[in-house]
Formats: C-alpha cells, structure tokens, sequence
C-alpha cells in the first residue's frame, strides 16, 4: 500500500473516531438537558431565567458541534483523497447524527422525565429527525449499490466531451474539402 | 477507490467508530 493511501486511511480511521466522540459528547448533552431541565435552558442576559444551563452541558454541545464539524470535514477530505465518495461519506455522517439524536427525542418522548408532562413534542421530533436519517440513509445505500454493480469502478461521466475545434486533416472521415 | 482500499477504509472508519463510543463516553465524563 502506497504512503498516500495508508495516510489517508489513518485520517479516515482518526476522523471517524473522533466524530463518533464528539457525537456522543452531543448525544449525552442534549440528554442531560432534556431530563433536567425539560429540553431547553438559557444563560446570561438581563432577564430571570427559569432553566440555567450548567457549564458542563454547555461545554458538552458546544465542543461537540466544533468537534463533529472538523472531524466531518477531516474524514469526508480523507475518504476523498482516497478517491472515495465524499457524497457518500457525508451522507453516513447525517445518518448517524440525525439518528443518534433522534432516538433522545423519542427514547424519552416515550417514556419523560419525572414530572414532566407533555413529550408529544419530542416524539414529533424524533419522527421528524428519523426521516430525515432515514433519507441520508437510502441515499449512501443507493450510492454503495451503485459502486457494487459497477464493480468498483468510477462513475461514467454523464456528459460525453467532443471537442468544439477540430484540426482539418485531408483524407481523414468528416474533412472538409 | 479500488475493492481492496474500499475495504480497508470501511474496516479502519468502523473500527474508529468503535473506539470513538468509547472514547466520547469518557470525554463526555470529563467535560461534564
């Protein structure tokens, strides 16, 4: 295996690890949120504020959007260095976001918090964010089908590229005389 | 991408993934 290919690979490997991390950072944030302080909080300003975020999910979902963001952009630029799908990649990376996130909202629709009453909301949501995994989903398994049937090997191009100028060869099929 | 690479690199992303679970759990602990 060729340095290129093995560099890009380890990226891959580390970018991919890193968005999982940093996706779970997200995950446990917006989780704790939901159960304490019933899906939304706010800090400084001039008003009373009747849910305060705490510094730790602050940290938590701020670190995490960063995070996945350069973790994305590292892993989608090393799958492409690879030749890979970067289409493909990204839409992956959707799943797993829309999904992870997704199932907080319905996990604890079904069954809220202490005390709190209401969750429709959130099971909407979750529905809403499912789709739209589900969509990221059949889009990266149509790409793989698409890479399986042809065996591996990069797309046609769709347009076929003739030249507009053409050398008058004398003799040749087409010349003009 | 040829076959080969396009295997490794989906072992290799899984595989990361794997341990990004694990790693983002401890980090989670850590920063929250």
């Amino acid at each position: 295996m060729s340095p290129r290919r093995s560099l890009g690979i380890a990226a891959a490997g580390v970018a991919a690890a890193g968005y999982i991390a940093f996706l779970t950072c997200i995950y446990t944030g917006m989780r704790d949120v939901m159960r304490t302080s019933g899906g939304f909080c706010a800090n400084g300003g001039p008003y009373v504020i009747a849910h305060q975020c705490s510094s730790g999910d602050v940290r938590l979902v701020v670190f995490g959007i960063l995070g996945i963001l350069v973790c994305g952009a590292v892993f989608a630029a090393a799958t492409g260095w690879l030749d890979g799908s970067v289409l493909g990649s990204g839409l992956a990376m959707w799943t797993a976001l829309f999904g992870a996130l997704g199932w907080n909202f319905i996990d604890l629709g079904l069954s809220p918090p202490h005390g709190m009453h209401g969750s429709g909301g959130w099971i909407v949501s979750g529905v809403v964010f499912w789709l739209m995994a589900l969509g990221g989903l059949a889009g990266a398994l149509a790409l793989l089908a698409g890479w399986i049937r042809r065996g591996g090997r990069p797309e046609e191009p769709e347009f076929a590229v003739t030249p507009l100028v053409r050398a008058n060869v004398p003799g040749s099929p087409g010349a003009f005389t | 991408m040829s076959r080969a690479a396009a295997v490794i690199w989906f072992a290799i992303s899984l595989a990361g993934s794997g341990a990004g679970l694990a790693l983002g759990h401890v980090l989670a602990q850590a920063l929250k």
